[in-house]
């Protein structure tokens, strides 16, 4: 390894040490300790868990850099930030993790997109690194679990670096993990094993037309098609094609997950 | 279901294992593009490949390898051991008898469910786990790549880290990948909590009895029954063979438990085998001696 000594150590001691926390702030301490010996400041976990369009997205860990992150919200960056946009496409089984200026130099970029790079540099986040990690397929409810972990600062790109920040990453959101669903365990509230309907956002069904919408409706109190045919009136292949048109409207892999997103905007409503 | 090959019963599965090398080769060499690995004859064997390597396969009605993984125990060579030592940053790879290293897994059919709808490498991850909680192996270790660490977080496994990820291949026209070494603790109740996390209820091994023996489809077939009655005549010892082969003849053919009993009468009367029958006969349930008759009494 070509890490320094120092780095070494830091790191070494985190793998010991990454199992003691009991709670999410002791180990955004332990991490910040580790992580600044590499010269990271800012660090983020955000966690994706539900079906693929249902997604619900909550932060999980990490510290921030004060000063960026007060800037970062008076500017309302959040809505046009291109790294959680592009750390989502990410979801593809297999991704890579990416390093903030192979995005900037191989993605088209807005001027305002490129100017928060800008600002953030000034700010002392010169670097950074976005990690995927795929972490659960349930193939019987079609959920999946995704993580990202973005964290930048005075670092520079190098292969052995992304390699640790890549095991530092896994190692802290399994850390993080336990202790959430310790947490949620104890207090009796629901977390990653709740039914996935209470964790769909509402979707905006507006797009579909009469017919579409009403085939879904049919759909939620019939179990085939066959049947959704026979109350519509209308051929199985029809019933087929109107789905098939909404799934490609509202974005949605299966009509399972339709389905749920439809009883979850009725609740709402 | 998963068969098991271990030295006990590797000649009853010698063109099966063939067609793994083959397989391998064609996996890891010609697919993964891990030339370090290439041999003229195609077959991927290597120095981890002794007597004392236990297989795990899925394989097929028609005996086609569906997946499949290699467990070595770590008081022989193992790959954390010697090739891949310095990849062990944190702490030496352990070596004792009740730790195991996997390696060389491969799915050869990705789009294959079992009847319940789950892919191969449920079950032999599943198989292996049994295996290990039945024979007393407190923990695995192995090489693992990148892209599966993050899926062994939803786990309640104990995972340590032996070593940093590391970036190997990337020369000489190799593909560059990503891994890490890792030690997974297993125990029983790990075992419990996976399987129910998974809805898996049924145990994964191919094996009726004592896991020396073959699996039973691959046991009906008579070239294997007389295989197997050849090498129980030189290796009187493997009482579980015996006990596992009996199971599979009796609770299958009506002309197979001829054979057996044939061959029981001349070992009984041999000196030699007079002590195993006498366990053999002390370990059959009384309900399994009714159903097989006198099969034991002659």
């Amino acid at each position: 390894m070509s890490l320094t000594m120092a780095e070494f150590n830091a790191l070494n001691s985190l793998m010991k040490a990454i199992r003691k926390p009991t709670n999410i702030d002791q180990l955004n301490r332990l991490l910040k300790e580790t992580l600044g010996v590499f010269g990271v400041t800012h660090l983020l976990c955000i966690s994706a868990f539900g079906m693929p369009a249902l997604q619900d997205r909550k932060p999980m860990f990490g510290f921030r850099l004060t000063d960026w992150l007060v800037h970062y919200r008076k500017n309302y960056y959040h809505q046009d930030d291109a790294l959680p946009q592009a750390a989502m496409k990410l979801k593809k089984n297999g991704s890579q993790p990416f390093w903030w200026t192979s995005l900037m130099e191989h993605q088209h970029l807005s001027d305002l997109q490129y100017k928060i790079f800008r600002e953030a540099y000034t700010f002392g986040l010169k670097e950074g690194l976005v990690i995927p990690l795929h972490v659960r397929i349930d193939f019987d409810n079609c959920v999946e679990e995704y993580a990202f972990v973005s964290m930048g600062g005075d670092i520079k790109k190098s292969e052995e670096l992304e390699n640790t920040l890549t095991l530092i990453a896994t190692v802290a959101h399994k850390a993080a993990r336990t202790i959430l669903m310790d947490m949620y365990r104890k207090s009796n509230k629901k977390f990653i094993d709740d039914p996935f309907v209470s964790f769909a956002p509402n979707v905006d069904f507006s797009p579909l037309g009469n017919r579409e919408l009403e085939v879904i409706r049919q759909f939620v109190d019939n179990e085939t098609l066959d049947e959704v045919g026979r109350a519509m009136n209308i051929k199985v292949t029809t019933v087929k094609t109107h789905l098939k048109n909404a799934r490609e409207k509202l974005g949605f892999s299966s009509n399972k997950e339709m389905i749920v997103a439809l009883l979850r905007h009725r609740e709402l409503s | 279901m998963i068969h098991i090959i271990n030295r006990f019963n590797q000649h009853l599965y010698a063109d099966i294992l063939d067609q793994m090398f083959q397989l391998r080769h064609k996996i890891f060499v010609e697919k993964k593009g891990w030339k370090a690995l290439e041999q003229e004859s195609e077959f991927d064997i290597d120095q981890f490949d002794t007597d004392d390597a236990v297989y795990f396969l899925k394989l097929d009605k028609n005996d086609q390898i569906l997946g499949g993984m290699r467990l070595v125990p770590t008081m022989r060579p193992t790959q954390l051991g010697t090739i891949f030592k310095e990849w062990c940053h944190f702490e030496p790879a352990p070596k004792a008898a009740d730790v195991w290293e996997w390696s060389r897994y491969f799915i050869a059919d990705n789009k294959h469910r079992s009847k319940a709808g789950y892919p191969v490498f449920y079950e032999l991850f599943f198989a292996i786990l049994e295996y290990a909680v039945a024979k007393k192996i407190v923990a695995l270790t192995g090489f693992l790549e990148a892209i599966t660490l993050p899926r062994l977080n939803a786990l309640p496994w104990n995972v340590e880290y032996l070593g940093n990820i590391v970036t190997y291949g990337g020369i000489h026209g190799e593909v560059a990948g990503k891994g890490a070494a890792v030690k997974v603790n297993v125990d029983k109740r790990m075992l419990k909590i996976t399987k129910r996390m998974k809805k898996m209820t049924a145990p994964y091994f191919a094996l009726p009895l004592g896991y020396e023996s073959p699996a039973p489809h691959r046991a009906y077939q008579p070239e294997v029954c007389f295989d197997f009655l050849d090498f129980m005549e030189q290796h009187s010892e493997h009482i579980d063979v015996l006990i596992g082969m009996a199971n599979v003849f009796c609770d299958q053919r009506e002309g197979s438990h001829e054979a057996v009993r044939e061959a029981a009468s001349e070992w009984l009367q041999d000196e030699l085998f007079a002590e195993s029958m006498r366990d053999f006969t002390g370990r059959l349930s009384a309900a399994h001696l009714q159903q097989t008759g006198s099969l034991t009494k002659q």
